[in-house]
């Protein structure tokens, strides 16, 4: 009987030390637990980090330039010995640099957003030809005094897409300026609409040099400008295209270039359709 | 009701007839072990019926063989004879035929007699899970026995020395944490070491695996894909959930890991606020499927689509590697190195 009872007892102490051994490694997996989440935020912030300061480096050495030439322009006016029409220009010149300006402050912004997260969609069941039309309308100028031909065409009939149209407006902008933009005078843009089982397919494609194999890698990153450059001297941060993949993925869709087999590139993004 | 439902309502009188049998089959049993023993015996009982309904619900034979030759093991090496067990698992045969009389034959041949074949032969040995055909198998021993000697410092030590002079953390993982910790299953199976070392050796890796964080999670390329990660219900085992989390966080996912013990609720809002692209769910004990089960219906639920998609595994689902399909999961993988490119399968990325 005596045995029993403290054979009952031994049995019942290894039980109750047995539940605190699981007890501690429970508080255990929650410390490691937070030890894991502070890790990873910390190498989040360092990250961070690192692109605040390439971002902030890339903005001076970006607006240096437009700053001083609107500062000279400024001092040529305050003179005021300039003949009616060379003060035109000069008043011209500086609007024009401070578009510059003004668009690479909106590209940073764009892209601090990303990083931090904060880009949210407002998205609305949206006909996506009339924005097409809109958007290559409003290009057909830039493209005019190059001497581009820039040409839309839709096969079939486009679904209606769920989509932030501002933000979608932004990123046809970018790859229609872009093929403008890089394209020698004289040569042809065209943007084709196609709709597919559950995904409208955009392509641009222009005649213009295409995007080296070797850099086709980074050029959906941001400050990585490549290669090729504007070639009537338009403005060019390099920031377009990764915001522009940012917002097609918010989208759930995917955005990629292809080149040309002659010469030129593709550029194709795909929205999937509800 | 059907039958699986019978017997889940019945599992705990079933095992007190069971045990009842048992003793009456052989009462040399309350001698030997006295009453604790029949308290154990009774605790035991109830634990092979929950394995023998996870097997039965999933059509899986081998998850109740598996589960009785590893408790088979795990009697021997505490000296106990195999002949009890088999007494024991007599007795709960004609206590399912009394209790549960319309129960399907087949319950009887494919699952208790193989299970009773299997330790009928004598029980090989498990082979050593530090194998010197792997990478850095050396190290594996060393660092093992640095821990079973408690001495953590050195084991940390041997690890960063490794990882400063260029072994990937990936390779420390799978070769010196996930082989360390299968061994040192072994050894506690095999009584060869204490619970207490077996507790100590998994928080001190726990531990040295956070002093790799520096390497692991820094400069990584995010995807911009979000994985959110849980162990069910009451499950202790977390490092190889945890060791999933990492190897995606390095390939560039943003992973969310929840742990265990986490409401079915607030699995929900985590991966619906942001939306997860994938729920990753482990499940180390049998026994916990039914959790399992529970949170991949609810988040299928077409009422509750988030689009998540649900990745499993752990060492339940790699006894039977067919389980994954049959709880209706997207995808498996084996170990962690595996489910890389598997959640990136499923997320529609090509793989690394
Ligand atoms: C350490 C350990 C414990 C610790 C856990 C502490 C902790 N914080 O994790 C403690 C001591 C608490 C413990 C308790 C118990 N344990 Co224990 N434990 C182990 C042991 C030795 C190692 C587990 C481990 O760390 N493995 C290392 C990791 C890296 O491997 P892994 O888990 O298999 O994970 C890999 C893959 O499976 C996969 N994976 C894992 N999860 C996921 C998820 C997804 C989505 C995917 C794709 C892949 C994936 O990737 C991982 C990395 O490559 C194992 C032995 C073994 N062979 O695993 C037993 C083991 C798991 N335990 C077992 C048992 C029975 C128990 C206890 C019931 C009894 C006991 N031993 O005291 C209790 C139950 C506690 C509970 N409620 O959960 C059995 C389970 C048998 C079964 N399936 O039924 C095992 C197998 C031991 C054995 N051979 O007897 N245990
Ligand atoms: N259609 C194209 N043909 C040739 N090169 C291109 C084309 N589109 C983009 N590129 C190259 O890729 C780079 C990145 O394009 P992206 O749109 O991101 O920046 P950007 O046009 O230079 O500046 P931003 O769009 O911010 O005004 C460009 O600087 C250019 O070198
Ligand atoms: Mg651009």
């Amino acid at each position: 009987m005596s045995t029993s009872k403290a054979n009952n007892e031994v049995v019942e102490n290894r039980r109750q030390n047995e539940q605190m051994l699981d007890e501690m490694s429970r508080l255990n997996n929650e410390l490691v637990n937070l030890q894991r989440q502070l890790a990873i935020k910390n190498a989040r912030l360092e990250q961070l980090n690192e692109q605040k300061n390439q971002l902030l480096g890339i903005a001076t050495h970006e607006l240096r330039n437009p700053i001083a030439s609107i500062v000279s322009g400024c001092r040529l006016i305050e003179r005021g010995q300039m003949s009616e029409d060379k003060l035109k220009s000069t008043i011209k010149e500086i609007y024009k640099v401070s578009d510059k300006m003004l668009h690479l402050v909106d590209n940073l912004l764009d892209v601090s957003k990303i990083e931090t997260g904060q880009l949210s969609l407002e998205k609305t069941s949206t006909d996506i030809t009339e924005i097409l039309t809109h958007v290559v309308e409003f290009h057909r100028l830039f493209a005019r005094r190059k001497d581009i031909e820039l040409k839309l065409k839709f096969s079939g009939t486009i679904p209606k897409l769920d989509i932030d149209v501002s933000k979608i407006e932004q990123v046809l902008n970018n790859l229609i300026s872009n093929a403008i933009k890089f394209s020698p005078k004289g040569t042809e843009v065209r943007v084709l609409a196609e709709p597919g089982k559950d995904e409208f397919v955009l392509k641009v494609e222009d005649q213009g040099p295409g995007i080296p194999e070797q850099e086709q890698g980074k050029l959906f990153k941001p400050f990585s400008r490549i290669s090729n450059r504007p070639t009537e001297g338009e403005s060019s941060s390099g920031l377009g295209l990764s915001i522009a993949k940012n917002i097609i993925e918010a989208h759930k869709g995917r955005i990629w270039v292809e080149n040309m087999p002659e010469t030129g590139s593709r550029f194709v993004l795909a929205l999937p359709v509800k | 009701m059907n039958n699986i439902e019978v017997l889940e309502s019945l599992k705990e009188p079933l095992a007190a007839v069971a045990v009842e049998q048992t003793y009456r089959l052989d009462p040399t049993l309350m001698v030997r072990y006295g009453a604790s023993g029949r308290d154990k015996c009774l605790q035991d009982t109830f634990c092979h019926i929950q394995n023998l309904i996870q097997a039965l619900r999933y059509s899986s034979p081998l998850l109740f063989t598996e589960y009785v030759s590893w408790f088979a093991y795990l009697l021997v090496n505490q000296n106990i004879p195999v002949q009890d067990l088999h007494t024991n698992l007599a007795a709960l045969g004609s206590a399912l035929k009394e209790q549960v009389p319309d129960l399907e034959e087949s319950v009887f041949s494919k699952y208790l007699q193989p299970a009773v074949q299997i330790i009928n032969k004598p029980l090989a040995d498990v082979d050593s899970f530090i194998d010197d055909s792997q990478p850095h198998a050396m190290l594996c021993r060393e660092y093992l026995a640095a821990l079973l000697e408690g001495n953590h410092k050195q084991a940390r030590q041997m690890v960063l020395e490794a990882v400063k002079s260029g072994t990937s953390v990936r390779d420390i993982y799978l070769y010196i944490f996930q082989n360390s910790q299968w061994e040192v299953g072994r050894l506690w199976q095999q009584k060869k070491i204490t619970v207490g070392q077996e507790h100590f050796c998994t928080a001190a890796t726990q531990s040295i695996m956070s002093q790799l964080y520096p390497y692991t999670f820094s400069g990584v390329q995010r995807l911009g894909k979000r994985l959110v990660a849980i162990c069910v219900g009451d499950e202790l085992h977390e490092l190889g959930l945890r060791m999933l989390s990492d190897f995606l966080e390095m390939d560039g996912w943003d992973t969310y890991y929840l742990g265990a013990n986490v409401p079915l609720e607030s699995i929900l809002k985590a991966i619906s606020e942001p939306p997860a692209d994938v729920l990753a769910i482990s499940t180390t004990m049998t026994i916990h499927l039914p959790f399992t089960q529970m949170i991949i219906d609810r988040v299928h639920d077409e009422s509750f689509s988030t689009g998540a998609r649900i990745l499993v595994g752990g060492y339940a689902f790699n006894i039977d590697p067919m389980l994954w399909q049959k709880v209706g999961a997207d995808g498996y993988a084996v170990n962690s190195a595996v489910a890389v490119d598997e959640a990136r399968r499923l997320v529609g990325l090509a793989p690394v």
